[in-house]
């Protein structure tokens, strides 16, 4: 039917299957229709954060993951290869040399520190570890925690500081239902934890706990929920609907009636913390009362008072954001935390020149910052940018199909594509299926290759 | 400067109320009209994306001849001249009906369009009339003339009131309710009716997405409807669950129970694959139900027994005191005697096809029959065709012979927005307008929506510069025939008279144009005013819901609803005495269609702004026969049947009946350029191709568009040929 | 009646290309929506057609009828952020 076009189609690499790297991949196949798109990801999985960071209660959200694969494969010009990471046996140069194009879409993984004094003691941790450890990434199976002491300390004032308290405060008859890890459903079983604070800087205007997470506290009924330092009385009408609408909800949190003995979470705002304390691990944490200053500029900023507390703790986790490691063969700017770009392209930040073919997308492009979908505009722009330097012939491809098939083999059998995925996919569901839980994710690399591998069975009933 | 004019949407019969926002000659914005007191809920992206159709990239603004394998631009007079005159050497030399005709969806929306067609054939003499619905709704035609004495008695579901809604091959939640009847809102209103008790009974082989909402899905063997809804009488009767005092007098009750009773349930249970229990179990439910209806749409009418079917579910509605009660079918008697003018425009024809020797269907022959009618020589061979607003490549049966067929002609005139897979011999192009370009009253519509409504459609923007609307083409080409318009002796003479006398007094509406006959026809209605429809740009509701007037709508010489015509009886005795399995090794499966709601049919699927994800047909599986195939959802499949083969993608289904595979019709025509030859738009593939062009329901005529046998199988890569499944200009 | 975005939510604004009302907001094109917390229907213009609900890739869409009492509270939290926006529009 078709007529043949002489210029040959693009062919564009998209290193990370999360969300991002998902987005990109779709909008390119969408825009254009002859367009293939080879998809790598360090790991053997797709979903990036989505399977490795949104939290097991919230496993609805995990759904967009299959979702956008679906569509991607829908096109027919989409391959995966998966457990193949970029800078070891294939190289930036590499993908350079056999795609016309190179989207780095693989996110920001490590953690800021808090930079204060015994951050580095056991029992001190990052949450975005602890994240990753109960959603069994494999990188972090091997983490232990104590769960032996009555308080945790969760240091930051968004969604994920509420995940990591969530976690810790539900109680192992509600995380059953979920897909978190065994090791990690197992070590919480044992939990004494009875409370969890989460300590703000600022007050709850300030905060970055968005409406839906909020509502979430309000309508639970597994802890109590105590707010602490509420300086809500500086806002009394506040003209931005949404931060209004979380101070009603916070509102609503005050005034729901509390349950004796029950586990609780303290929302403490207006403090800092100053040091962590203990000897051979971490005993408590030494916080300044903050108060709220207005600057010349308007914004409210925190200044630490005179007075301080301790609070006793055997765990304490930092959730003040996400730092980047850049790719290998990228430019990176420290300061802003992203690879220097224009509306996607890479360029260099010294020179100014554009990085011919490469660009960027998602928490690489813009900092860490937004829910799943504001994903969405940011890869479209990533991908509205590469096809208007397609069009103006700027990209070209050295190498041919065969050459990057040659590649890929090179990668050896570990390298798992589509169908080695939703092997592991399959294995994950019918493990959950076989103790009544959605999925038991394998967390050991062994047991994930293992499952790529087996021959497909058939779908259970 | 911005305008706002309020109409209503064109596409289907939803009818929904527009508010269409214009800047000079361009649309900016339509949204649904929330003063139009009938319809406006159904307002989905068909609607919103309505003016892209008009910017249509490959739209056809001037007539287009064809040069050897190149399209020129002409006049309307040239082509006018050429056509009538090339028209007028074949009827000289083979006779009226070696000129053929064709007409699609979308100038049933245009009334003055349908008018002028027809006459126009009229004034050609030609019987060999073709129409889509030949692949849609015969069946209910031909049902409709046996059990009611006319061809159209448009039966609308009372929905707010029902306690028990049997939905046969229909989803609502997709198709909005509207196939040969207008229900506003109607899923919604079912849905909460449902939520107030009512039982909601879907019978699919799909898992739809009624099929989701309902409380009983009965995942039937596709084509097996009849067997079901006998089963249905069969307990009905033997249990005497069926009314003997019903609203609408009623004959022939005996003979079909007679015969509902001898068919064993256990048989008819094997028949449909539906459990005996199952089959007990709704017909009690449905008969004992205080109101309720039962609705059959193209789900049963695209089988090979879509009539016995549509008869039976009639008949089970019948004697169950659903007709014409609350809760149940009724009639909407509207402005004007819809019945007594359906029969002007679709007379019951003496005509029969040369080949089969079948009558016409509602004045229309099968579009099955075209390709052969076409190639078959001797004496009445079809060697011209006009085809109008139609795609019937894409939209019959086996569609590469059609193809095959009409490169053959003489003379192939188009006359559509577009050059479609239909036109692609076309020597002809005539540009079609947009209903956003015209304005009228659609009449025939009165009757077939739910309450008394009328609306005048108003034209929101001009048709490009110089493009004729479809009524005015009809009519010069009748002129330059010089054979008179309607067939009317001194129709001809009126209008060149009329003109003048407009031309005289600077009054262009004096020249004879559609708003004369719209006029009339409500001036013999006795209930409105044109003037008075014409004060309400929202629409008027100008009365309330009524009963009572089905019996006498009745147009059987007894005035009783024929619940056994003989035709139907022998046939369905026929049927019970074979026992036929439509798989077969060769061919194991079997495909049926399914609604989505931002098609519309073959001609709206390339617009831009309509489905944002999947831009293409796939074939839905079953799990377990996608795993016995080792397919997974986006992997490719071939499907092929013993008339044809197409590769598709693979998107799996759970909840539907296994050994049943759903692919949506409409897809796979391709998109011209007559002005860059070798340019084309393909989104997805024509599942039609599958269909063979010679099993028809015998009274409908209408294809096995549903219960096809097939094969499917996978395909290890997809199929380097296909269109691509999202977007492509190749 | 009207269809309610879930907690859930995304952002992931299929739901707005498919919408034929445009009453899901903050649009990505619009003001708000890198910052907003979750996207809402707004209930006097949604038109219960149910292309929402089928488009989103989490079912974080629900008919208002359709809800739990649990989840009721999400139909008053989409009424309060339309009526925030028409407000502030």
């Amino acid at each position: 039917m078709s007529v043949p076009n002489q210029a040959a189609a693009l062919r564009v690499a998209i290193v990370g299957a999360g969300p991002s790297g998902l987005y990109a991949a779709v909008e390119l196949l969408r825009r254009d229709a002859r367009a293939t798109v080879e998809l790598y990801d360090r790991q053997p999985c797709f979903g990036g954060l989505v399977r490795s960071g949104v939290s097991p209660d919230h496993a609805e959200r995990r759904r967009v993951s299959a979702f956008y694969e679906r569509l991607a494969l829908a096109s027919g010009r989409f391959r995966f290869h998966g457990n193949v990471e970029i800078g070891e046996r294939i190289s930036h140069a590499d993908l350079c040399h056999h795609h016309d194009a190179v989207i780095y879409a693989s996110g920001l993984s490590a953690d800021r520190s808090l930079g204060i004094a015994g951050e580095d003691l056991p029992g001190s941790h990052a949450a975005s570890d602890f994240v990753a450890w109960y959603n069994g990434h494999p990188d972090h199976a091997q983490r232990h925690y104590d769960f032996d002491h009555e308080r945790a300390v969760v240091v930051g004032n968004g969604n994920v500081a509420l995940d990591v308290a969530r976690m810790l405060l539900l109680g192992a008859a509600r995380l059953r239902h979920t897909d978190i890890a065994e090791h990690a459903l197992q070590a919480l079983a044992g939990s004494r934890i009875r409370e969890v604070v989460i300590l703000g800087r600022r007050g709850p205007a300030q905060a970055s706990f968005t409406a839906p997470e909020l509502l979430e506290l309000i309508e639970q009924d597994e802890f109590e929920v105590v707010i602490e330092n509420d300086n809500s009385f500086q806002h009394p009408a506040e003209a931005d609907p949404g931060i209004a609408l979380r101070l009603r909800l916070f509102e609503e949190i005050r005034r729901r009636p509390g349950s004796a003995g029950a586990r609780r979470l303290v929302l403490r705002f207006l403090a800092t913390p100053l040091e962590i304390v203990g000897g051979e691990r971490v005993t408590a944490i030494r916080v300044a009362d903050n108060e709220l200053v207005a600057h010349a500029d308007g914004a409210l900023r925190a200044r630490a008072g005179t007075s301080t507390h301790v609070i006793d703790a055997g765990l304490v986790f930092r959730s003040v954001g996400y730092r980047g490691r850049p790719p290998a063969g990228l430019p990176f700017d420290a300061a802003t935390g992203v690879v220097p770009n224009r509306a996607g392209r890479v360029f260099d930040p010294r020179g100014g020149d554009q990085y011919r073919g490469v660009y960027v997308a998602g928490w690489l492009k813009r900092g860490p910052r937004g829910v799943i979908g504001s994903n969405k505009p940011c890869s479209r722009e990533t991908v509205d940018a590469l096809l208007q330097d397609a069009a103006a012939g700027k990209l070209e491809c050295v190498a041919d199909r065969d050459a990057l098939d040659a590649l890929l083999a090179e990668c050896g059998a570990d390298r798992v594509d589509y169908k080695g995925w939703k092997a592991i996919d399959e294995q994950e569901r019918l493990n959950g299926l076989a103790c009544g839980r959605p999925r038991v994710k394998l967390v050991e690399m062994t047991d994930l290759l293992a499952a790529a591998r087996a021959p497909a069975r058939r779908r259970a009933a | 400067m911005s305008e706002t004019i309020y109409s209503y949407c064109q596409y289907c019969m939803c009818m929904c109320g527009t508010k269409i926002v214009v800047d000079g000659n361009r649309v900016v914005d339509i949204e649904p009209d929330r003063e139009n007191p009938f319809s406006w809920r159904d307002f989905c992206r068909k609607g919103k994306t309505a003016a892209q159709v008009i910017d249509h990239p490959q739209r056809l603004t001037r007539p287009m001849k064809r040069v050897g394998d190149r399209y020129v631009e002409a006049s309307y007079e040239e082509a006018i001249t050429d056509i009538a005159a090339r028209l007028q050497r074949i009827i000289e030399q083979h006779g009226a009906d070696a000129v053929g005709s064709y007409s699609g969806n979308p100038l049933g929306f245009n009334f003055a369009g349908t008018m002028f067609w027809n006459g126009l054939l009229d004034a050609i003499g030609t019987g060999n009339r073709y129409w889509v619905g030949s692949v849609d709704q015969n069946n209910t035609h031909v049902v409709q003339e046996q059990m009611y004495g006319t061809e159209l008695m448009a039966l609308i579901g009372d929905v707010d009131d029902a306690k028990c809604f049997l939905f046969i091959g229909m989803d609502p939640a997709q198709s909005k309710f509207v196939w040969m009847e207008t229900v506003p809102d109607g899923w919604n209103r079912v849905l909460e009716a449902q939520r107030k008790g009512a039982e909601l009974i879907v019978v699919d082989p799909r898992r739809s997405t009624t099929a989701e909402r309902a409380d009983t899905h009965v995942a039937i063997l596709p084509g097996q409807d009849w067997a079901f809804l006998l089963g249905l009488l069969h307990v009905i009767f033997s249990e005497r669950l069926e009314c003997t005092d019903t609203a609408v007098p009623l004959s022939g009750v005996a003979e079909i129970r007679a015969m509902a009773m001898s068919a064993p349930l256990d048989d008819l249970a094997d028949r449909c694959g539906v459990a005996v229990e199952l089959i007990r179990d709704v017909a009690r439910r449905f008969a004992t139900a205080e109101r309720g209806m039962c609705i059959t749409h193209t789900g049963v009418s695209h089988t090979p027994t879509g009539t016995i079917a549509e008869w039976l579910a009639a008949v089970l509605n019948a004697v169950t005191n659903r007709l014409d009660q609350p809760g149940g079918k009724r009639i909407e008697p509207g402005y004007i005697d819809l019945i007594a003018i359906w029969s002007k425009f679709a007379p019951p024809g003496k005509h029969r096809t040369r080949l089969r020797d079948q009558p016409t269907v509602a004045g229309f022959h099968s579009l099955a029959e075209l390709a052969d009618e076409i190639t078959v020589p001797g004496a009445g061979q079809i060697r011209a065709m006009l085809i109008a607003a139609g795609n019937p490549v894409t939209s019959g049966p086996d569609g590469d012979a059609l193809d095959q067929a009409l490169s053959q002609l003489d003379l192939l005139v188009s006359i559509d927005f577009v050059q479609r897979e239909s036109h692609r011999h076309a020597h002809w192009l005539i540009p079609g307008t947009h209903f956003l370009e015209r304005e009228g009253l659609h009449v025939l519509f009165a009757g077939l929506v739910e309450l008394p409504f009328a609306q005048y459609a108003r034209r929101a923007v001009k048709p490009p510069d110089g493009v004729m609307e479809e009524w005015q083409f009809f009519t010069e080409l009748a002129l330059a025939l010089n054979r008179n318009l309607f067939g009317k002796p001194g129709v001809n003479k009126i209008i060149r008279a009329s003109r003048w006398l407009a031309r005289l007094s600077g009054k262009p509406g004096w020249a004879l144009n559609p708003r004369w006959i719209e006029r009339l026809l409500v001036k013999s209605g006795k209930r409105l005013k044109y003037d008075d429809i014409l004060r309400h740009p929202h629409g008027w509701l100008y009365g309330k819901k009524e009963y009572g007037h089905l019996a006498r709508a009745l147009r059987t010489p007894d005035k009783t609803v024929h619940c056994a015509p003989p035709r139907f009886l022998f046939a369905l005795r026929r049927e019970l005495t074979e026992h036929r399995t439509r798989t077969s090794a060769a061919f194991p499966m079997l495909m049926v269609n399914r609604r989505v709601r931002e098609s519309m049919n073959s001609w709206l699927n390339e617009t831009p702004g309509l489905f944002e994800q999947h831009r293409s047909n796939a074939v839905e599986m079953h799990p377990d026969d996608a795993a016995a195939l080792g397919l997974e959802s986006g992997q490719w499949a071939r499907v092929s049947s013993a008339t044809g083969t197409v590769e598709l993608p693979v998107v799996i289904v759970a909840g539907g009946r296994a050994g049943v595979v759903a692919i949506p019709h409409g897809w796979g025509s391709r998109i011209f350029d007559p002005r860059a030859a070798g340019r084309t738009r393909t989104f997805g593939v024509n599942r039609n191709l599958l269909v063979d062009r010679r099993e028809l329901d015998p009274f409908s005529q209408i294809p096995s568009l549903n219960a096809t046998p097939v094969r499917v199988e996978a395909l290890a890569v997809r199929p380097q040929h296909a269109a691509p499944a999202t977007s492509a200009v190749h | 009646m009207a269809y309610v975005i879930l907690g859930t939510c995304i952002n992931d604004a299929a739901c707005v290309d498919v919408c034929p009302v445009a009453c899901i907001h903050p649009a990505p094109a619009e003001a708000g929506f890198a910052t907003a917390d979750m996207l809402y229907i707004d209930p006097q213009i949604c038109i219960d057609c149910n292309a929402c609900a089928e488009a989103c890739p989490i079912n974080a869409i629900v008919r208002e009828q359709d809800l739990t009492p649990k989840l009721l509270r999400y139909k008053t939290l989409n009424a309060e952020m339309a009526l925030a926006r028409s407000k502030v529009a």
